[in-house]
């Protein structure tokens, strides 16, 4: 009978290796390590970017003597202080958190900042910035007013 | 891919052993060619070199010089990892002596060539089942090799030889402890074999299996003749 090159292609390209049977062992572990790599990173990744971005942050906790609601020019002067990232303020208006950078700024000059717009201010809470998000976050699970 | 015409092309093969001061040329200088489906006997005396001839054929033992081409791959310039691979592809091997596990059964030992394959065990079953039938052994296929004849465990090593599909059979005297009569049915059996597509290649010292084959090949001192 006269060869035929094709009729054993198949089994000669096992031979050479060009046709591969099935993923190899080395691949197979390549890629469980590279899913479980990718799942690790997806959890932990944002995280500690999270973590970096807010490392150097607290928040400061006031309400105004008087009780009454912060006035908005009080709150657009603070915003523009060097150092304050954001300023938050309650539902009904009467406390105001400020989250600041504390490397750049103090909580006395928050305070130095209120005084000259003569407000008289009482300072509730320093605290650190990501540690009272976590109390937020869970206390507005258990369905507390914030 | 080199050019070839043929199945197996076999060009200045030399075999020489050397044990102390002693060397001795098994084979020097053949050239032949085998095609596909051909039924080609290894014909010679004990000692002629013929099976030698076959086992560097089954890329079972490295030439001293020349080719070995099957299926335009030069056997002997694979890696030895290709070479398996290309032994578990291409060949099935027939002994004199059968070779089957004692303690497997005729089922298991069927499968063992197919174990480095990596198929599915129910395809290798199914496979297993299929050559078991081929070569007419249904009943017995949960039996160990003693409980069969002689007959019967060359057929056995027929199976194992052919589970595999390879192109290509090599039989090493696969008549050598039979009977005339089962001779004859084992040899009928390579022949419908060979029908079937199967490139068989028989060495063998007994004239009367050259009725079989459709070519012979004289080995004589290391020297083939076509």
């Amino acid at each position: 009978m006269a060869y035929d090159p094709e009729k054993y292609r198949e089994k000669r390209e096992k031979v050479l290796g060009i046709k591969k049977r099935g993923i190899g062992f080395g691949t197979l572990a390549a890629i469980v390590s590279l899913l479980v790599v990718a799942g690790l990173g997806a959890v932990t990744v944002p995280r500690a970017v999270s973590y970096m971005a807010t490392r150097n942050l607290d928040d400061a906790i006031f309400k105004l003597e008087s009780g009454a609601s912060w006035p908005k020019t009080a709150i657009s002067e603070l915003s523009a202080m060097e150092g304050v990232k954001q300023i938050v303020q309650d539902k009904n208006g009467s406390r105001l958190v400020v989250t600041y950078d504390h490397r750049k700024v103090k909580t006395d000059a928050v305070i130095e900042g209120f005084v000259r717009q003569d407000l008289k201010v009482t300072l509730l809470n320093e605290i650190n910035h990501r540690q009272h998000r976590t109390t937020m976050e869970n206390e507005e699970e258990d369905g507390e007013a914030p | 891919m080199a050019e070839v015409k043929h199945l197996i092309e076999v060009r200045g093969l030399k075999k020489t052993y050397q044990s102390g001061y002693i060397r001795v040329e098994a084979v020097r200088n053949m050239d032949f060619f085998i095609d596909d489906a051909e039924f080609v006997t290894l014909m010679g005396r004990s000692g002629s070199g013929k099976s030698t001839l076959l086992s560097i054929l089954g890329a079972l033992n490295h030439p001293t010089g020349g080719k070995v081409m099957v299926d335009s791959l030069d056997i002997y310039a694979l890696t030895s990892e290709q070479r398996a691979d290309f032994r578990s592809e291409y060949i099935g091997f027939i002994f004199q002596s059968f070779q089957l596990i004692p303690y497997l059964t005729v089922l298991e030992n069927v499968k063992l060539p197919m174990a480095v394959t990596g198929r599915k065990k129910k395809i290798q079953d199914r496979m297993a089942e299929e050559v078991i039938e081929r070569v007419g052994l249904t009943a017995k296929s949960l039996r160990l090799p003693d409980q069969l004849s002689g007959g019967e465990q060359e057929r056995v090593a027929i199976a194992r030889a052919i589970v595999n599909k390879p192109p290509l059979i090599l039989a090493d005297e696969p008549t050598g402890n039979l009977d005339s009569k089962t001779a004859g049915d084992i040899m009928g059996l390579l022949k419908s074999l060979n029908s079937d597509g199967h490139t068989v290649i028989v060495v063998t010292h007994n004239p009367d299996m050259e009725s079989y084959a459709g070519r012979t090949i004289r080995v004589r001192d290391g020297e083939c003749f076509v």
